[in-house]
């Protein structure tokens, strides 16, 4: 009995470890190579997103493309970037397309498609699952908080 | 005309330009609305519809053409009312159509024919899906239906705008300023302006806090009158209206408050003034948004007893991520001297089905 409790408390530990990188690795955010950012604020990537902001610092123009609303990579960079559900980001881009203030970003169906999306357009923001790899034309970037 | 001819520039400069990983969809972007209605006055006295009728009360496509990072072309083409030209029924219109010039985030310009940026609901006034009710509020936007014939606002007007965003001291801020023809009774006001003075709007609005967004809204004007025969005059009446407004949402539930004064000046009668306000409260319970609605309209602030009053409660029913099911019931009261409601209170079933895509 008295082996118990610390097993409980280290499964209890393990548990919390693999959540928590589950959490963090559902998504990983990629740029162009020729893109010179390394990492990117949380913020900045949702007004990215969300077409608030449509440059990036150097001028060029900001392409970010989105995954579909119903995959899981979607629903966890709306929730962990966007801070919005998926039923508010429908809703967001359904009042700013019918209102006519602007138009949501391109979509791909794959991380593929992403990945060459991305390699293609120079300002392409994209976001993919973790793992795989990605081709040299293309380039992880950080998010930070 | 000025559709096609923009739909078939944009088509082709879209086709010219695009790259071959890049998509139709990325450079053409195709959405769309309508609303099917019908309203019931209930008991045998007031304006509501004693019969009973079924409304096809719109059905809209927006497009976007995007041939380059830096110019979009939007528009917005209607039926309503089951448009019948043959037998002179319903309405096709351009709601809005325009070109906008991205500069940058804080500095766009627009051209063309656009919805006028007055308070929360004139942009969305026909996109039923977007908002809670039925019908946007009489009190604030139609107007006429509360008896003041002449509105706070033109729906649309033709000219030029510029419209930014950004953050100040951490947040958000927006604000649109429209120079415009403005409203015409006897000219097409798209085309062709009646008198010299130029209509202006400006709207901003700050987002305190992810959950509050505070606007404030600014309209001036003036247009020709008709003399007793229908034909125009030389005088002029001048419109001012302002207004202030609130929306506070969280995921459980949301209160949207909107007040609108405004002043119009008859060349041969004395200025008056009048104001308009809204209050909407409603809950978030999954796919059903209870709701209820205030409205209070003054069509001129010198006389009494012309007040009319509108008291509406329902339920917003998502069936679908697209489409909507609503169903309410509306007060209305009033002063024996409102011009179009006479004093008569009588209570009206609404509901619909709304879709957006």
């Amino acid at each position: 009995m008295r082996h118990v409790a610390p097993a409980f408390v280290l499964l209890a530990a393990l548990s919390s470890v693999d959540r928590s990188s589950l959490a963090q690795e559902k998504y990983r955010v990629i740029v162009n190579s020729t893109n010179p950012a390394s990492e990117l604020k949380r913020d900045v990537v949702a007004r990215l997103y969300l077409r608030k902001l449509r440059r990036w610092p150097d001028g060029k123009a900001a392409v970010p493309v989105d995954q579909s609303a119903t995959s899981a990579v979607g629903a966890a960079f709306a929730r962990d970037v966007l801070g919005l559900s998926l039923g508010e980001l429908r809703d967001y881009w359904l009042k700013q397309t019918l209102s006519g203030a602007a138009v949501p970003p391109t979509t791909r169906s794959s991380d593929h498609d992403v990945i060459e999306f991305v390699a293609a357009e120079p300002g392409a923001l994209g976001y993919l699952q973790v793992g795989g790899s990605v081709p040299p034309e293309v380039k992880t970037v950080k998010v930070t908080p | 005309m000025f559709c096609r001819l923009f739909a078939a520039a944009s088509l082709a400069a879209s086709v010219a330009v695009a790259p071959a990983y890049a998509q139709l969809g990325d450079k053409i972007k195709i959405n769309g609305y309508g609303s099917v209605e019908f309203e019931k006055l209930l008991g045998d006295e007031g304006r509501g519809d004693k019969t009973g009728s079924f409304d096809s009360d719109g059905l809209d496509l927006v497009l976007n053409f995007l041939p380059t990072d830096r110019v979009r072309v939007g528009m917005d083409l209607t039926w309503e009312h089951g448009t019948a030209t043959e037998s002179g029924f319903g309405n096709a219109a351009v709601e809005y159509g325009f070109i906008e010039y991205y500069g940058t985030d804080w500095l766009k310009g627009r051209a063309g024919k656009m919805f006028t940026p007055f308070g929360l609901y004139n942009e969305i006034h026909t996109a039923k899906p977007l908002f809670l009710a039925v019908k946007e509020p009489s009190a604030t936007d139609r107007t006429d239906r509360l008896g003041s014939p002449i509105r706070f606002f033109p729906r649309w007007a033709s000219g030029l705008a510029l419209v930014g965003q950004g953050r100040l001291s951490g947040r958000e801020v927006e604000y649109q300023v429209h120079f415009t023809n403005g409203d015409s009774l006897v000219t097409n006001p798209f085309e062709k302006d009646d008198n010299v003075a130029k209509a202006v709007a400006v709207r901003a609005r700050v987002h305190p806090t992810g959950a509050l967004a505070l606007g404030a809204s600014f309209y001036d004007d003036s247009f020709v009158e008709l003399l007793a025969d229908g034909t125009p005059g030389t005088s002029e009446t001048g419109r001012l209206s302002w207004s202030v407004d609130g929306v506070w949402e969280t995921k459980r539930a949301g209160v949207e408050l909107e007040y609108v004064s405004g002043r119009l000046s008859p060349s041969a009668a004395p200025s008056f003034w009048r104001f308009g306000l809204e209050a909407t409260v409603w809950a978030k319970l999954g796919r059903v948004r209870p709701y209820a609605r205030y409205e209070y309209h003054d069509p001129n602030r010198d006389e009494g007893d012309d007040q009319a009053s509108v008291l509406l409660g329902g339920l917003n029913l998502r069936l679908d991520d697209t489409l909507f099911l609503k169903a309410e019931l509306d007060r209305f009261d009033s002063g024996p001297h409102n011009s179009r409601l006479k004093g008569v209170a009588y209570t009206e079933f609404k509901a619909s089905f709304a879709v957006g895509f």
